[in-house]
């Protein structure tokens, strides 16, 4: 009888503990739901074994329809269809050994590729190293993209690829966003202002940032006066930052956001945290679905 | 006659302060504050909701590690017993964060302030069982248990991934950016039952002054009396660190200015240290919100680096009779 009750209050305790309700309402744009477009120009690139090391270059390779030739890529491409090819660094280090048994014929890199002994090494065994440049916004997308179009000798996909994000355009909707970088467990809270990264893609989809109008600083410390002040009508979130702090009741406890008109009616939207500000062909896709999320969302 | 010069310009000063809190900020307000009153727009919002929980808080809390400090520095007849030397305060932190870290509870919560206040109890208890009973063994014995507990809830936060555990920063520089309405009502009872308990005992405390012995012989029992003491501080230090982290020097500085405005006395001087103690923490939170406005300093770093110098220039000025008398 008694080890009964116990069981009952074991279950009724696990239940509340791990209830799915504080999560429910919030609208998310997931990596699994947005799938690399992929353009078929028919051209043939100049490398057969390509180890793709710059942030988000892997991805970019295999949208430009040339997935057969990676065979290394960088920790940032984490989209299912890259699942098969190995990830060439630990911690954000690049492994020389672990490029180097590749077997390259080309390795793209960026300014942030690190560490350089890494580098040094690789240049040494007489690997190719071509830089590309990194994208923080929408504008930075194409030139990237056109970048590794040229280095592959694939013009016309890079073309096609390109299209996609001048395309990218949205009546004005009045709305007040504001970008929240959150990381509850190592105390992170910042607001978005402008050159975030999310500030350009809302802009493009019709939103208003509120940050990056009222802020000075890329990132500024969430402080309650200040999110008062800008009295946003949706807050935009990465996935795993929103969990990070605890969901949504755990959001609405940090100071300010309770007054704020998006913490009132807990208008939330999330997006993936390796999605959101990855800008490479995946940002115009989700940048297309976040509209309507946002818009749903600034009616709750 | 001196005595009501300096409650009333104390007091003068207090409410100066505070209406300063409640006025400046991020938010420009385009009215004055006693016209927010009732309202609900943005300034009133931000007045009620953030600064005046904040403002609040502060003078509670402010008031609390004062009358804490005067309590400490008398029951172990010590002028640097601190509640953040002799371990009160980490093992209210470790006792809050253990919690936290547990799943049993989130910040803000009863429970949490609960554990906290027992942990500092027991910490408190804890160091002197093991003090050796000689020269500055009880201090130091303090500073080793507050090592190991501090170290203990550095481990326990960068294990944990339970959110609002908050950083190692928070808890051991100490911050009032949390304090909301809810949890300043929630922590002042507390705060109150353990300035209550340090009024009742102040009057033993003057004559455990004279020394072990003769407080013996009038009637004082020594161990009751720090038994109350530490419940009393384990009350004070554990709601405030619970709700807003360590918060160092306001405990061994205000006992120090007051007992040269007013002498040893400690009934005299616990009310006293309650008042500059809120005045302290009132403008050490204004300046750490405002200085580098938009960004907040840690409240604890304002109050070493404003206290420390504070308290070495008062020691040189007048080498306080507190000294002389050990």
């Amino acid at each position: 009888m008694k080890s009964r009750a116990v069981a009952l209050g074991v279950a009724c305790l696990l239940l509340t503990t791990f209830s799915p309700t504080a999560y429910a309402a919030v609208s998310d744009i997931s990596a699994t739901q947005i799938s690399l477009p992929i353009v078929h120009s028919g051209e043939v690139p100049r490398y057969k074994r390509v180890v793709a090391l710059a942030n988000g270059s892997a991805e970019i390779v295999a949208a430009l329809g040339y997935k057969s030739i990676l065979v290394g890529r960088d920790v940032a491409s984490t989209m299912p269809e890259l699942k098969a090819i190995p990830i060439d660094e630990s911690a954000m280090q690049v492994s020389a050994e672990a490029v180097l048994g590749q077997h390259p014929d080309l390795v793209l890199i960026d300014s942030n590729t690190s560490p350089s002994t890494a580098l040094a090494t690789l240049k040494a065994a007489k690997v190719k190293l071509v830089m590309i440049p990194s994208a923080f916004t929408l504008a930075d997308i194409t030139a990237k993209e056109s970048t590794i179009a040229q280095v592959l000798g694939t013009p016309k996909a890079g073309r096609a690829l390109e299209a996609q994000v001048t395309s990218l355009k949205a009546p004005k909707t009045g709305i007040k966003v504001a970008f929240l970088y959150v990381r509850g467990t190592a105390s992170i809270y910042l607001i978005g202002g402008p050159g975030s990264g999310a500030d350009s893609i809302l802009q493009a989809e019709g939103f208003t940032d509120v940050g990056a109008a009222n802020l000075k600083n890329p990132f500024n410390a969430l402080t309650a006066e200040e999110l008062i002040k800008l009295q946003p009508d949706v807050l935009l979130l990465m996935t795993k930052g929103l969990a990070s702090v605890g969901g949504i009741s755990g959001l609405v406890q940090l100071p300010g956001i309770a007054e704020t008109p998006a913490g009132q009616h807990r208008r939330v939207v999330t997006v993936d945290d390796s999605l959101l500000l990855s800008f490479g062909p995946r940002t115009i896709p989700m940048a297309q679905q976040l509209r309507p999320l946002i818009i749903a969302a600034a009616k709750l | 006659m001196k005595k009501v010069a300096i409650y009333s310009s104390g007091l003068i000063l207090l409410l100066f302060l505070f209406w300063l809190s409640l006025d400046i900020g991020i938010v420009q307000l385009h009215q004055s504050v006693l016209s927010l009153i009732g309202k609900h727009n943005i300034d009133a919002t931000t007045v009620w909701q953030v600064r005046f929980p904040r403002a609040l808080g502060a003078v509670i809390i402010g008031a609390g590690l004062g009358v804490a400090g005067a309590v400490a520095q008398g029951i172990f007849r010590n002028p640097l017993a601190e509640p953040t030397l002799i371990g009160l305060s980490s093992g209210a932190t470790l006792g809050t964060i253990a919690l936290i870290a547990s799943g049993a509870s989130i910040y803000g919560t009863r429970a949490n302030i609960g554990s906290a206040v027992l942990a500092a109890a027991l910490t408190a208890l804890l160091v002197q069982w093991l003090a050796p009973n000689k020269g500055f063994g009880f201090l130091l014995t303090g500073i080793a248990i507050s090592a190991i507990l501090t170290s203990i809830a550095g481990l326990l936060i960068s294990m944990s991934p339970k959110p609002g555990i908050q950083s190692i920063t928070f808890w051991d520089f100490g911050s009032l950016t949390l304090l909301n309405n809810s949890t300043v009502g929630m922590i002042a009872p507390y705060i109150e039952v353990g300035i209550i308990i340090s009024f009742l005992v102040s009057r033993r405390l003057d004559i455990y002054s004279l020394g072990e012995s003769s407080s013996h012989y009038m009637g004082v029992n020594p161990k009751r009396l720090r038994l109350y003491a530490i419940i009393g501080l384990a009350f004070l230090i554990g709601a405030s660190v619970s709700a807003v982290g360590s918060i160092a020097f306001i405990g061994l500085l205000v006992p120090h200015i007051v007992r040269l405005l007013v002498g040893p006395a400690h009934r005299k001087m616990l009310s006293l240290s309650a008042l500059v103690g809120a005045i302290v923490l009132l403008m050490a939170d204004l300046l750490a919100r405002t200085l580098f406005e938009p960004n907040e300093i840690p409240l604890g770093l304002l109050t070493s680096l404003l206290g420390a110098p504070a308290l070495i220039v008062l020691l040189r000025l007048r080498r306080a009779s507190w000294i002389q008398h050990d």
